[in-house]
């Protein structure tokens, strides 16, 4: 009864949505967590959250959005990969490169449009760290189901 | 008419003589280019652009400053574009014909100088003498000078410059832009970072 009332408390509290997606290949996940986030042994980080679709906007109006925001701060970019998931969703990851400290990072933003969420998978990690990691996160993307 | 051909025989030669020089261009290419194995790249890198008839200047872990025939820079460019995912790329075009005009000009009025001041020699006295030779002394100088900078602008003019960064020059190259979008101002690698 009390773990009834405690999942009936975190829905309505808007606890984390129930993300799926095969773990991708070299990263480890943080099981314990409510977030939905994973981690490789040299550090390259992945993150889900989500935002409000508001503006109601389809996922090629925020991809370019998104892409002339960070253009603006000085990212560099890097490619665009537009895919469907298994699950025939669409998605958009947007690659940027910029400094921080003494090596260059990538920071890759994967958007999902879900109805009235946006659902952004965010990694960084250093260049040539990241480039390692990059196929199976790749891979793994196409499996995400967003929940919910 | 002997008129008539002569003046069509002596026009190809006032034509030629009225033809401007070729342009003397110094171009120089800057990249940002990103790859997961730099060892592997500059050797491969050092290696292509022998290949083109170039030779490296500078080699660091972070850059390569390397010089090829301005007719091979673009296959050069397009080889090291092939390695790896290219950031920033610019391309410098500086018109060198002038300043080696200029610089010809004064060293051929020199040495006219210097010829006029060695024929005077023959006729001075001993006053004369020695100051024509302080004078003879300076042009020299002043020639050689001139000389040294000649070979430095047609060397300039002979090789075309790449600059192959392997990581970004300016380290602080990030802006606060506001977005209208509320969610798209919280994309950001410090925030990821700070929130992970």
């Amino acid at each position: 009864m009390r773990r009834a009332w405690l999942a009936l408390f975190l829905c309505a509290c808007g606890g984390a949505p129930e993300y799926r997606m095969d773990t991708p290949s070299g990263f480890r996940p943080f099981a314990e967590s409510d977030d939905f986030r994973y981690i490789t042994a040299d550090g390259v980080m992945l993150k889900g959250r989500e935002v409000d679709n508001y503006p109601a906007a389809a996922l090629p109006f925020w991809a370019d959005a998104l892409q002339r925001h960070l253009e603006a701060r000085g990212y560099v970019f890097k490619a665009k990969d537009c895919f469907k998931t298994n699950a025939g969703l669409d998605g958009c990851t947007l690659d940027f490169v910029l400094p921080y400290g003494t090596e260059d990072w990538v920071m890759s933003e994967t958007v999902f449009v879900v109805g009235d969420r946006i659902v952004l998978l965010e990694a960084a990690g250093p260049f040539e760290r990241f480039a390692k990691v990059e196929p199976g996160l790749k891979t793994a993307l196409k499996t995400f189901q967003p929940g919910g | 008419m002997r008129a008539l051909l002569l003046l069509c025989l002596m026009l190809p030669a006032v034509a030629l003589a009225d033809e401007p020089p070729p342009r003397q261009t110094a171009l120089t290419a800057h990249i940002v280019l990103k790859v997961v194995h730099p060892d592997e790249v500059r050797r491969d890198t050092l290696g292509d652009v022998a290949k083109l008839g170039g030779f490296p200047v500078l080699v660091t872990e972070q850059q390569l400053v390397l010089k090829v025939p301005p007719a091979k820079l673009d296959e050069a460019l397009a080889t090291i574009a092939g390695r790896g995912a290219v950031l920033e790329k610019t391309m410098e075009r500086n018109d060198l014909t002038l300043a080696i005009a200029q610089l010809e000009a004064q060293l051929r009025s020199k040495a006219e100088i210097f010829g006029r001041l060695r024929k005077l020699l023959d006729d001075s006295d001993v006053n004369a003498t020695l100051q024509i030779e302080r004078d003879m002394s300076q042009l020299v100088m002043e020639m050689e000078s001139l000389k040294g900078q000649l070979r430095v602008q047609r060397e300039r003019a002979a090789w075309a410059l790449i600059d192959l960064a392997f990581n970004f020059r300016e380290r602080d190259r990030l802006v606060y832009v506001y977005s209208p979008f509320e969610w798209i101002n919280t994309v950001d690698l410090h925030r990821f970072l700070g929130a992970f």
